[in-house]
């Protein structure tokens, strides 16, 4: 007997201890941290991911495009997508863009991939052309992060002010490296950003446009980054160079309307992507959606020709839609007009709405969202010399605008004349494209709209910080009035 | 041959006394009058005895002045007198205590419920027969105490949440372990995303002998880090041993089912007065009639309707078209037999249920295999085997709630009244591109996509097992079990391209094909011995469970027509995907037990636990309970009374653990991300913890079982108090670090309750009796501690130190103003506001737990006729009615409303009542949208008591069954949700907010009306 229940502790004890071996599980659709970034196929996996950011809801899958719209004073909401836009269309305090867990899971993984870079077994060349496409996508998303929650360097509300974002810039990935950052003042953020940019001028590759990082498109930012900044002679010189960059293309007149619908805008020098079936952000958040009830390009080519009396049916809720005075705008000639048009029967109400997004690449409900295009880098350099009172190369860059629009050229013959001039072609040319948001708040100027008035200084300029991140890091300052 | 012998012996001797003569006669059992063998049959007040044969039949001499007494373990023992009889039938009547008193404690052992130190409570397979439930859980509703049961929703086969002595755990699961013939099953509910899949509906809740459930660590303790939720221990039927003839039992019931309630909505006209209100509301010099054009305009209407025309316009009740009669149907067949060495059970079964829902069902085939055989006096082995396979039709959106507005389930009652279901050739009215639209939000014709969409999801599944037994010694066996749990989940769903949401991707098609296997393999030494006063056992044993998750899915878009439903007929793949993942546990344990002359009881269990989960420095945790029981009535004091028959007083600790996290959530990991240019990326996905462990349960139990009056009254009572330690609880890092949040062992949150179960027989004479059985359980929920310096669970506001889990936060709701009919709420001044703020959000003091929950039975019969009623109740759940939230906007926006909304609605100052006036977009004349999406309005009462179940069933006497050569034929009728007492006003109280849309598009449970034939042959 005894003997017995000594073999049964013998036994029991063995199979027990003897294994850790025994409950060991190897995971199959993830891999150690520690040993994720050893190979180039994972370095270029993980960089793959950082564009995969800028694909988001938060970002240009929607808010920086038709979010941004909502809040500003060119659209106007039709209550229709279930009550989605109405609070932003009215400016509701707390309803915003935002995305800010988005931007750092970003920029933590650019980092981690510029951590790994330097042990990597790329050659020296290849480590230096992803280094510089990383970090221009690192200053992209803290360009847009600083858009969002803080002022611009130039134009800072001091009653207001709370600094910029934290500046995260080595990755983390062990418990041991998490830290508890403060709102870096906004001009260091803005020299981390001129920082990267520069790098990414350096270093980038010069081909692979416009869906990835280039060096046209490092000068691009740099030239939008610039302008923001005010810093203009840098905003004519990386607008120059961008536009010589040899990346998309000034399309003509009698292609304008064409060139949106092609599924690559040919102006684009940086556009985000979205290629499959499985990318497609879908019915309720995509910015076709938001923007139109017409289905498709064709759709839309055909209700342009002529209307059906039977009217096909709606696709997407179209509730941010351009407001008349918007459309008023316009002279009448204008080319660009021929991107508005009548939608479709949605909720009982047919209004004009925006078509530049139209589910151009074939599957309804997924475009691909242009950056920064050729037009864009035309108007960057026309403000920036104008405000350098270099009054006939501004006027020639905003009539390269207005001459492809259809219209007569500007003979502004002020600086105040050209700017007005030049801020309003901003906002025909770049409608709906999510620009007047930021132009007015870099500008100083009041968000007029008839759901009531923004006017500036008012604390709904800057978005919320989310309070579970106040809640969680004691050392960040929520913006003010929040 | 004995016997024979011994019986000859006996007449020899019997014939020498006077007045004797020979009495033959045959014994039955009352529950299938199948034959009795070897009952005794004694000559009472003498030695003079005899044993009946296998065919049940005895021969006994004996006076007509004598007395027989039989008597068989597990039935009553019964008096005859002879009498001037010489051929007497004897129908044992089956014991209420036999199986009561064994306690099923896991690993194949068992001890008599008076030796038993732990709380424990149990059902027999008998008591929930032929209800018409398609997993046995639902069953087990009301019936233990401690045992809370809630459906979440009303999908037959859907998901049922159990809860064990409440809550104990934030964020690593709350279900119990089951156990399945010492198999554990893999307790995931996957129904592979079309439908909702409860994980125990594999199994024929008629193929069940008993459930029991360890509700402490005094017996749970046992299975270690996989106890905390408590264990419940399913025993199947199998053959009997020595029972002799062969019993053949067909049986099938056949009923229907409908919903328990519709909701009142608005017809046309209010739906029109309404939107004009609300409209008018917020004009500034509203004039009446350019708002009455618009609204009419805007509906599809002539601005210009006459008030007779508006008064004569239609209404169309969706809710009528979505909720309606199903039917419940099961087929049974069992054979069970056996002899002395071997024995079996076999059964095969169909099943069907619909839901209250159109195009919502169930399907179950199922069979089980149940073989023991005893090789020789050492060796002998059992083997089971279940088999099933089963196919529900899902719902159109998620059945535990959904907001879509295809789901006829959300929309039905929303969809605007005027809306017409079908056109006039019978179509569907509304498809898209049909040149018809349907007024409102609510676009979609629900009764259309119900029909036209395909949502299935098939579930084949096998739980067996085989397990050896080998006796060393009198006293010491071995058991060795090896079982699996194998199920593979087929899922698909077609979204046809005549639906709004199909049209323009001109049809969809998804499949998963999820596949779990989950493997158990455990050996046990049990000792046992008796000597002089001293009882003591032991078991000590191993075990190992591997278990592996995996599965594929795809999606697939534009299908030529309708008919052409198959992934093939897609135009394009749109997307794939495929999953991986799984756990492995090893473990050791020990059970010693000591009884002193069945007074002093004591038994201690430990078990050393390991699982793959678990961070580096914490991979073995160990787990110990030690428990203690005196039975007072076994003292000499008692012993003899009148009054107490049984009396215990029980004494337990111990810690039990949780193991229910993500598979590698300790680990430091580089998981998937998007893709990009036709690139998958990836990304860090989780920053790791080596030092995450289980979720650790201690509990401190005592107990009282007491009977009295020779059992009349019995029953038990429970106080404990359990605390579940080092909670797993993300603690959020700041974003900026590229990561919200990392799981750590750091919350604490206390349960205790009071159990109270209580059996009383009425009224027991031959021909008639009235049992009551009441069961009560009280309940105090509170969470002691968060992560340092967290009062709130960051990112929930219910979770609070200080607070029961699930306790309601908002603004309060202050009524609305008399003065101008504006909804007001009190800020944390109590002062009254009209504008919600984040800021003034607070505990309202109540919570969506329960504070009591039980149920009663009356169980009468009289000669052949037993009479069952049961009540079940639920009390103190507070929860948001979020479904009427939905529907009190009185035509604020293009969505109907229910009248009782409308008709208690402000309409003029001084007006003291709870709904303000009716505001277009929800919004005031401010232009700011107001706090009318405010959900705190909506706060009910979500107590219930239900009339659960009635029962009435007839057994035929046995003369009559030998005239039919049955052995038994019963009749009987079920009823099931027949009558609810709430002041919940939605469908059903009784649901569990799996998704956190409450009560929002979640199916309510049915009705049920079956009628059954049971025939024994």
């Amino acid at each position: 007997m005894k003997k017995f229940f000594k073999y049964i502790i013998l036994f029991s004890a063995l199979t027990v201890s003897s294994c850790d071996k025994l409950i060991e599980v190897t995971p199959r659709q993830s891999i150690d941290t520690s040993t994720a970034l050893n190979s180039q196929e994972n370095i270029n996996a993980a960089i793959t991911d950082v564009y995969v950011a800028l694909k988001a809801v938060e970002i240009y899958g929607r808010d920086l495009i038709c979010t941004a719209e909502a809040l500003g004073d060119d659209s106007r909401i039709i209550n229709r997508a279930g009550g989605r836009y109405v609070n932003q269309g009215s400016n509701v305090i707390n309803n915003h863009i935002g995305g800010w867990s988005v931007y750092y899971a970003a920029i933590n993984r650019a980092n981690l991939v510029l951590r790994a870079l330097p042990k990597s077994t790329f050659s020296d060349a290849k480590k230096a052309e992803l280094e510089g496409e990383v970090k221009f996508l690192r200053a992209l998303l803290y360009f847009n992060l600083m858009r969002t929650y803080a002022f611009e360097p130039k134009a800072i509300i001091a009653s207001l002010d709370k600094g910029g974002v934290p500046l995260m810039v080595d990755g983390v990935d062990a418990l041991s490296e998490v830290s508890y950052p403060e709102r870096a003042p906004v001009a260091d953020v803005y020299a981390q950003i001129y920082k990267d940019l520069t790098d990414a001028v350096a270093k980038a590759p010069t081909t692979g446009g416009p869906n990835k990082a280039t060096k046209a498109a490092a000068n691009a930012l740099f030239a939008r980054v610039a302008l923001y900044n005010e810093d203009w002679a840098n905003a004519v010189k990386y607008a120059t160079d961008a536009l010589a960059g040899g990346l998309g293309r000034f399309v003509a007149s009698n292609e304008y309307v064409a060139s949106w619908r092609a599924a690559s805008h040919p102006e684009s020098i940086f556009e985000v992507l979205f290629q499959t079936r499985q990318e497609n952000i879908g019915v309720n958040e995509s910015i076709q959606s938001a923007y139109t009830s017409i289905g498709s390009v064709s759709e839309a080519t055909a209700l342009a020709a002529s209307r059906p009396a039977t009217l096909p049916p709606a696709s997407g809720w179209g509730a941010v839609v351009p407001t008349t005075a918007l459309l008023a705008l316009y002279d009448s000639i204008d080319v660009r007009k021929g991107l508005y048009q009548l939608g479709l029967n949605r909720s009982n109400t047919i209004t004009t709405e925006c078509t530049k997004f139209l589910g151009k690449s074939g599957i309804v409900y997924m475009d691909n969202v242009p950056v920064i295009r050729i037009s864009e880098l035309y108007l960057i350099r026309a403000e920036a010399y104008a405000k350098q009172d270099k009054l006939v190369e501004a006027l020639a860059d905003v009539n390269k605008i207005r001459t492809r629009a259809g219209i007569a050229a500007s003979t502004a013959a002020t600086s105040t004349a050209l700017l007005t001039e030049i801020e309003k072609q901003r906002r025909l040319e770049l409608a709906f494209e999510g620009h007047r948001w930021f132009d007015l708040k870099r500008n100083k100027k009041d968000v007029v709209k008839s759901t009531g008035n923004v006017p500036y200084g008012d604390a709904r300029i800057l978005a919320p910080l989310p309070t579970s991140e106040i809640l969680v890091n004691k050392k960040l300052v929520q913006n003010a009035g929040y | 041959m004995k016997k024979h012998v011994l019986l000859f012996l006996m007449s020899f001797m019997l014939a020498l006394s006077m007045n004797a003569q020979n009495v033959t006669g045959k014994v039955v059992g009352s529950e299938d009058n199948s034959p009795l063998p070897g009952v005794s049959v004694v000559v009472k007040g003498t030695a003079k005895g005899t044993v009946t044969d296998l065919d049940g039949l005895f021969t006994i001499e004996a006076s007509s002045k004598d007395v027989l007494v039989f008597s068989f373990v597990g039935f009553d023992s019964q008096q005859v007198p002879v009498g001037d009889s010489k051929q007497i039938t004897v129908t044992l009547q089956t014991s209420a205590n036999l199986i009561e008193t064994y306690v099923v404690t896991g690993y194949g052992a068992s001890v008599k419920k008076k030796e038993s130190t732990g709380a424990n409570s149990n059902v027999l397979g008998k008591e929930i027969e032929n209800l018409p439930m398609q997993s046995f859980d639902r069953a087990m509703q009301g019936r233990m105490a401690g045992v809370q049961i809630n459906s979440a929703n009303g999908v037959p086969g859907g998901a049922v949440q159990v809860r064990i002595r409440g809550v104990g755990s934030i964020s690593a699961g709350n279900d119990p372990l089951y156990v399945v013939d010492g198999v554990p099953l893999n307790n995931r509910g996957d129904g592979g995303g079309n439908v909702n899949t409860n994980p125990l509906a594999f199994l024929n809740p008629n193929d069940i002998e008993s459930i029991d459930v360890l509700k402490d660590p005094a017996t749970a303790a046992i299975y270690g880090a996989q106890a905390a939720n408590g264990v419940v221990l399913i025993t199947t039927k199998s053959g009997k041993a020595g029972k002799g003839k062969t019993t053949v039992t067909l049986n099938a019931y056949k009923g229907n089912t409908e919903p328990i309630r519709v909701l009142g909505t608005m017809n046309t006209q209010q739906f029109i007065d309404a939107r004009i209100e609300a409209i008018k509301n917020v004009t500034t010099n509203p004039v009446l009639a350019t708002i009455k054009g618009d609204v009419l305009a805007a509906i599809g209407y002539k601005r210009d309707l006459s008030d007779a025309e508006i008064a004569a316009l239609p209404t169309y009740n969706w809710q009528d078209a979505v909720y309606k009669q199903g039917t419940a149907d099961n087929y049974d067949i069992s054979v069970k037999g056996g002899d002395a060495n071997s024995n079996f059970y076999a059964s095969a079964s169909y099943n069907k249920q619909d839901a209250a829902l159109i195009n919502i069902d169930f399907k179950r085939y199922a069979g089980r295999l149940s073989v023991n055989h005893k090789i020789n006096d050492k060796f002998r082995f059992e083997t089971g085997i279940n088999l099933s396979t089963f196919t529900q039709r899902g719902p159109y959106g998620d059945p535990d709630g959904t907001t879509a507005f295809g789901a006829p389930q959300y929309s039905a009652p929303v969809i605007l009244p005027f809306n017409p279901i079908y056109n006039a050739d019978g179509t569907y009215y509304g498809l898209p591109g049909s040149g018809t639209t349907l007024v409102g939000d609510l676009s979609h014709n629900v009764v259309a996509t119900s029909n036209y969409i395909r949502a299935n999801g098939t579930t084949n599944q096998v739980v067996g097992n085989l397990t050896l037994f080998y006796n060393i010694t009198k006293n010491l066996f071995v058991r060795g079990l090896v079982g699996m749990d194998f199920r593979n989940v087929k899922s698909s769903f077609f979204g046809d391209p005549r639906l709004n949401d199909y049209y323009n991707s001109r049809g969809i098609y998804n499949q998963a094909n999820n596949t779990n296997s989950n493997k158990t393999a455990n050996v046990t030494i049990n000792y046992s011995k008796e000597f002089k006063k001293h009882t003591i056992g032991g078991l000590l044993g191993t075990e190992y469970r591997d278990e592996v998750w995996q599965g594929e899915s795809f999606n697939a878009a534009g299908f030529p027509s309708p008919e052409f439903t198959t992934a093939n007929a897609a135009a394009e793949p749109s997307s794939v995907s495929g999953f991986w993942t799984g756990v492995k546990r090893a473990g050791a344990f020990s059970n010693l037990r000591y009884g002193f002359a069945n007074r002093y009881l004591f038994n201690f269990i430990v078990r050393y636990d390991g699982s793959s989960r678990f961070g580096a420095n914490n991979k073995w945790g160990v787990f110990p309970s030690v428990s203690t029981k005196w039975n007072i009535s076994e003292e000499t004091f008692l012993k003899n009374s009148k009054v107490v028959s049984d009396l215990g007083l029980r004494l337990s600790w111990g810690t039990t653990g949780n193991d229910n996290i993500d598979n590698f959530a300790s680990r430091r990991l580089y998981g998937l991300g998007g893709v990009y240019q036709g690139n998958s990326g990836i990304r860090p996905t989780s920053l790791g913890n080596p030092d995450l462990k289980w979720e650790r349960n201690q509990t401190l139990n005592i107990g009282l079982d007491y009977g009295l009056f020779k059992g009349k009254i019995k029953g038990a009572v429970e106080v404990y108090e359990r605390t579940s330690k080092d909670l797993l609880l993300s603690r959020s890092l700041p974003t900026s670090n590229g990561f919200s949040s990392i799981l750590e062992n750091v919350g604490e949150v206390q349960n205790r309750g009071f159990e109270f179960e209580i059996t009383t027989t009425n009224f027991s004479r031959k021909n008639f009796t009235w049992e009551t059985s009441f069961n009560i359980s009280l309940q105090k929920n509170k969470v002691t501690k968060l992560a340092a310096g967290d009062t709130v669970l960051p990112g929930d506001l219910s979770i609070r130190v200080g607070y029961p889990l699930f306790t309601n936060v908002n603004v309060p709701y202050a009524g609305v103003n008399p003065a101008n009919g504006r909804p007001m709420w009190y800020d944390l001044g109590n002062n009254p506001i009209y504008l919600v703020r984040a800021a003034d959000q607070r505990p309202l003091g109540h919570s969506q737990l329960p504070w009591g929950f039980g149920g009663v039975t009356n169980k009468f019969t009289f000669v052949g006729f037993e009479l069952d009623v049961f009540f079940q109740y639920d009390l103190g759940r507070v929860m948001p009615n979020t479904q009427e939230f939905r529907l009190a906007d009185n035509g604020a926006v293009l969505r109907n409303s229910l009248t009782y909304y409308w008709d208690n609605r402000w309409t003029t100052p001084g007006q003291i009542t709870d709904v303000p006036k009716p505001a277009n977009n929800r919004t005031e004349i401010s232009g700011r949208v107001a706090s009318y999406q405010s959900l705190s309005r909506f706060y009910q009462d979500g107590s219930y008591i239900r009339l659960k179940n009635i029962s009435l069933s007839y057994n035929l006497p046995a003369p009559l069954l030998q005239k039919l050569h049955f052995k038994s034929l019963k009749l009987y009728a079920q009823a099931m949700n027949i009558k609810t007492w709430t002041k919940w006003t939605g469908f059903d109280p009784e649901f569990v907010n799996l998704n956190g849309n409450n009560n929002q598009g979640v199916i309510p449970l049915a009705r049920n009306y079956t009628f059954g034939l049971q025939l024994g042959l």
